[in-house]
């Protein structure tokens, strides 16, 4: 009973072992990132989709607006490289600006629920008790409602377009995240680091954004990236229903809709948006993956 | 808030506990894992709780610092941290003295560190937040404990992340944490299980270092008594949330009264005497929903006589400073030899 159980894998330099201390630096978490593929692919594919949607103004080559009615339905040409809409608008301007206006809704949509999700979820699992309760049986709510059916009911209440987009999204999806970083937060309550850091003297708010918080994030940012794809596509639903973003500004939800009339004759004008929204969730949910990969502590 | 013992004395003790006592829910029954534990600790002084898993040792460190889990909760006794009474269980209020003057030692270092902080933010920040020093003062405050703790090359060590140590350094590191707050006590749950031999030898020479050139008092909590017998003045025997003996570590070591000492004594391997092979203690630890009547060790005991399931059995003073609950410690008091005699099924006569 006394004799030291001897764990191999643990301690192998003691005293006086500095020369011997292992010299290895650790990689930064860029280059871990690059070397991980789906991290990379992901980061790929969206710096590309970004890049070209930022150029938008130089590389568009007309103002998404623009009509030019002599010129309608037309397929590809050196002209208008992904031909023209109905109104002889240029494929090619509406999806970059559209790109522009679906990515920053759909990133600033995800934002707001992020940080309170992810807050009250941490708040949640580190406190317990009535805040707990409370918190999460608003969430059972929230959750009971099918997402789509109370996101057009509220975007329907508060009015259409991208701040009724915002609000809808506000209020219901930090569910997700309070629901994922509380069972996160459960998991690091128990372990004895968090017990080490309150022995420690230090307040519990530290001891919440300093210590739990970074150790639970990891979860709700990999989230937020499948998120963001989420967002787009109800963004890019709303639109096709005509709740979502306004014309005439441009939007892929809009384009996929507008171009429903001619989908036999002229498919492109719905495949070509479809297929950037396609790259896009690609990218982002690849980029997602690899970073839960990249994150978790080795 | 005053304890319901009568041996209640504006102490000279830096930590008195007495009558500890945590409930703990499973399901929907409870039961008590600490059960009226009491000792104190003078400055400087070491004191080894040993026992065998779910014996109430470190469930009692851990009432003792304040950080029970949640279904558990201390239901009766008192906490004192030089003479001032500190609520004994759950979460701390904010002026609480156990801040300054307590810290712990967790047996798992890696679970014990924060695994996305570098070990340095990690020891600095008690010095930081809690002392208030400035940044700057704060990393050399950290510098100077990692180089105390004999971490080798703290400078570079300081931006390490815990999972890129070896065992041996992340334990030194996770003594500089507890350190960094400048406690006047260390509470050791089980410091050295997870380590192999050599370096469980450092860390006990380096707490021993810490408490002879900084006074710092220890609580040991292990199921080592080799490990109690080298750096502790004082043992207490846990058996089923109770202290079943204690005294000076020589003395109850040497001449155990209670037959649950003299059994875990009878187990340990003892390299330095020719003793014969160790010998297991027969039976189980009792479930704690199902304790026996009486002496929780009587169905295991190869002392037990009939009454010794009449009753509970206190814990009594049987010398100064030493205390046994056991009916017949008498059978104990003779010559060791008679330890290797009784069998388990034969009880020894008194």
């Amino acid at each position: 009973m006394t004799a030291a159980p001897v764990n191999p894998g643990l301690g192998s330099a003691g005293v006086g072992s500095a020369a011997e201390t292992p010299s290895v630096r650790r990689p930064s978490f860029l280059a871990r990132a690059a070397r991980t593929p789906a991290c990379a692919t992901g980061a790929a594919l969206i710096g590309i989709v970004v890049a070209l949607v930022l150029l938008a103004p130089v590389i568009g080559r007309y103002s998404p607006d623009q009509q030019n009615l002599l010129v309608p339905l037309q397929g590809p040409s050196a002209a208008h490289w992904l031909g023209t809409d109905e109104f002889g608008r240029d494929v090619w301007s509406r999806l970059l600006y559209g790109g522009r206006t679906d990515l920053q809704v759909g990133f600033l949509a995800v934002l707001i629920p992020f940080t309170v999700g992810s807050l009250l979820g941490t708040l949640c699992g580190y406190f317990g008790g009535w805040i707990d309760g409370v918190v999460m049986r608003v969430a059972d709510v929230v959750l009971a409602f099918p997402f789509y059916v109370l996101i057009i009911a509220l975007v329907f209440f508060v009015g259409e377009g991208t701040h009724g987009i915002f609000i809808a999204f506000a209020l219901t999806d930090w569910v997700v995240y309070a629901r994922t970083t509380r069972s996160a937060t459960l998991v690091a309550v128990s372990q004895d680091w968090v017990a080490a850091a309150e022995a420690g003297g230090l307040s519990r708010f530290r001891v919440l954004l300093r210590h739990l918080l970074p150790n639970t994030i990891s979860q709700a940012i990999v989230y937020a990236m499948s998120d963001i794809v989420l967002v787009i596509a109800a963004v890019v639903t709303l639109g096709y229903l005509g709740l979502g973003i306004q014309p005439p500004a441009p939007d892929w939800g809009a384009m996929i809709s507008d171009g429903q009339s001619f989908i036999t004759v002229h498919p492109w004008l719905s495949v070509i948006p479809g297929i950037a929204m396609i790259v896009t969730g690609l990218g982002l949910s690849l980029l997602g993956d690899g970073l839960a990969d990249v994150l978790r502590p080795s | 808030m005053s304890g319901p013992r009568a041996s209640e004395h504006p102490t000279s003790a830096l930590l008195e506990v007495s009558d500890l006592t945590v409930q703990v829910r499973r399901g929907h029954r409870a039961f008590r894992a600490v059960d009226g534990v009491s000792f104190s600790l003078s400055a400087g002084g070491s004191l080894g709780i040993v026992g065998e898993s779910g014996s109430g040792k470190s469930m009692t460190l851990r009432a003792v610092m304040g950080l029970l889990p949640r279904a558990a909760r201390a239901s009766a006794g008192t906490v004192r941290v030089a003479g001032e009474a500190v609520p004994a269980g759950r979460r701390r209020s904010p002026g609480d003295r156990r801040r300054e003057r307590l810290a712990m030692v967790f047996q798992d270092a890696l679970a014990a560190l924060d695994p996305v902080m570098t070990v340095g933010a990690q020891v600095a920040e008690a010095p930081r937040r809690a002392a208030g020093l400035s940044a700057r003062a704060a990393r050399e405050r950290a510098l100077e404990l990692l180089r105390l703790v004999g971490i080798p090359d703290p400078v570079r060590r300081y931006d390490s992340y815990p999972h890129e140590l070896s065992g041996g350094q992340r334990q030194r590191a996770m003594i500089a944490v507890a350190l960094s707050a400048d406690p006047e006590v260390l509470l050791c749950d089980e410091p050295t299980t997870a380590l192999d031999v050599t370096i469980q030898a450092q860390i006990l020479a380096l707490l021993d270092e810490l408490r002879e050139s900084r006074g710092l008092g220890l609580v040991f909590v292990t199921h080592d008594l080799g490990v109690v017998g080298q750096i502790c003045d004082d043992i207490a025997v846990m058996y089923a949330g109770r202290v079943v003996e204690s005294g000076p570590v020589s003395a109850v070591l040497d001449s155990p009264r209670h037959p649950y000492t003299a059994a875990l004594r009878a187990s340990a391997i003892d390299v330095d005497s020719a003793r014969q092979a160790p010998r297991s203690i027969p039976g189980t630890v009792p479930d704690p929903l199902r304790l026996p009547p009486g002496c929780p060790f009587q169905p295991r005991c190869g002392f037990a006589q009939p009454d010794c399931a009449d009753g509970p059995v206190p814990l009594r003073e049987i010398a100064p400073g030493r205390s046994v609950a056991c009916l017949h410690h008498d059978a104990l008091a003779g010559p060791p030899s008679t330890l290797s005699e009784p069998s388990g099924t034969g009880p020894a006569d008194d």
